[in-house]
């Protein structure tokens, strides 16, 4: 995305760093970003969650009062329209271990810090991507990770209701090659 | 065992507002970024310092296996600083700092000396010294724990 209009997205910071915040959140004004909370603790968040609407989430990673990856679990868990909140998780080198632990937990993006303003607005483009769907199970309630249809993974059977991998013997006899010319050749299409 | 799934498409209100008309163009919007985390460099600066001062009171006193974490959570907030003011000498030390007592965590062997050289070692980073020689050392102290950097 090329241009993106944050003027009147309300983003909702959680960074118990404060020095940390202040700078992330001068980079977001730079942005384009008018409003912004910051909240220093995920109990300050999930008050703030439950009581005004946002429509952006960016989260650290290592909280004092929880885990980052439990407030977006809280979150994907709410009964409100807010558990589809596009979440961003800003992870330290050290947390950076457990990227696969905070992307199950159902965030949009983890993000590892430093984050640039290139890797923010990058970021943000990609959590506003419209055609994104939603997945809720027993064990993951988060954006839909899968990107490419790769089929059925190795050793998986195919189910009962798709057709044969087998082509088997032709039903009808082949096609002469003026009909495959007549097939190939360009056609005028006049419109009406 | 429910294996029930459901695929939800919600509006996303996010999608909506970016896409109205006006906005920034993604060069003037990252140029805009840029200024106003320059103009943070010198209180960035002033926190590094004491980011660093932070780390070695914390190595001043006995260390306890939760001390450790302490660290790599303070340690953390240098390298972030560290990469967003173009300092990869002293993030590279930070992480080096990490990566060790990370190991540290793992073996349950802690060596509060080793890690006072890689606090040592910071000063002298952000104090611009020649940070290859600087890091090649911290390398083999790393080399002697088995310490594995964390994105590997």
């Amino acid at each position: 995305m090329e241009r993106m209009n944050l003027k009147e997205v309300r983003a909702l910071v959680v960074d118990a760093d404060q020095f940390g915040a202040t700078v992330l959140v001068q980079m977001l004004h730079g942005l384009g970003l008018d409003s912004i909370k910051v909240e220093a603790s995920a109990a300050g968040a999930r008050r703030e969650l439950e009581s005004s609407d946002y429509e952006l989430l960016i989260c650290e990673a290592d909280l004092p009062d929880m885990k980052g990856p439990d407030l977006v679990r809280w979150i994907r868990r709410l009964p409100s329209q807010t558990r589809f909140l596009p979440t961003l998780v800003l992870t330290g080198y050290s947390d950076f271990r457990n990227v696969v632990a905070f992307r199950d937990a159902g965030a949009h993006f983890v993000v590892r810090k430093p984050a640039s303003p290139q890797a923010l607005f990058d970021r943000i483009a990609w959590v506003s991507r419209p055609s994104r769907s939603f997945i809720e199970c027993e064990s993951y309630v988060g954006p839909d990770r899968r990107f490419r249809s790769m089929g059925p993974p190795g050793g998986v059977p195919r189910r009962a209701t798709d057709l044969s991998t087998e082509l088997g013997d032709a039903s009808e006899p082949n096609m002469s090659q003026d009909e495959i010319d007549n097939l190939m050749r360009p056609t005028r299409i006049l419109a009406e | 065992m429910n294996r029930k799934v459901r695929i939800l498409r919600p509006v996303n209100r996010l999608a909506e507002l970016v896409a109205r008309p006006g906005g920034l163009l993604r060069p003037m919007a990252i140029a805009r970024a840029q200024a106003r985390l320059e103009a943070q460099r010198g209180p960035a600066m002033r926190a590094i310092g004491i980011i660093i001062a932070t780390l070695e009171d914390m190595l001043s006193a006995p260390l306890a296996a939760g001390n450790l974490r302490d660290i790599c959570r303070v340690a953390d907030r240098l390298i972030s600083l560290a990469g967003l003011y173009g300092m990869p000498g002293l993030a590279e030390g930070g992480k080096r700092l990490c990566d060790l007592a990370a190991a540290f965590i793992a073996s349950g062997d802690i060596h509060a000396g080793s890690l006072r050289v890689h606090v040592r070692a910071l000063r002298l980073l952000a104090m611009d010294a020649p940070a290859q020689g600087v890091l090649a050392e911290l390398d083999k102290v790393l080399a002697h724990f088995g310490a594995r950097p964390a994105d590997q």
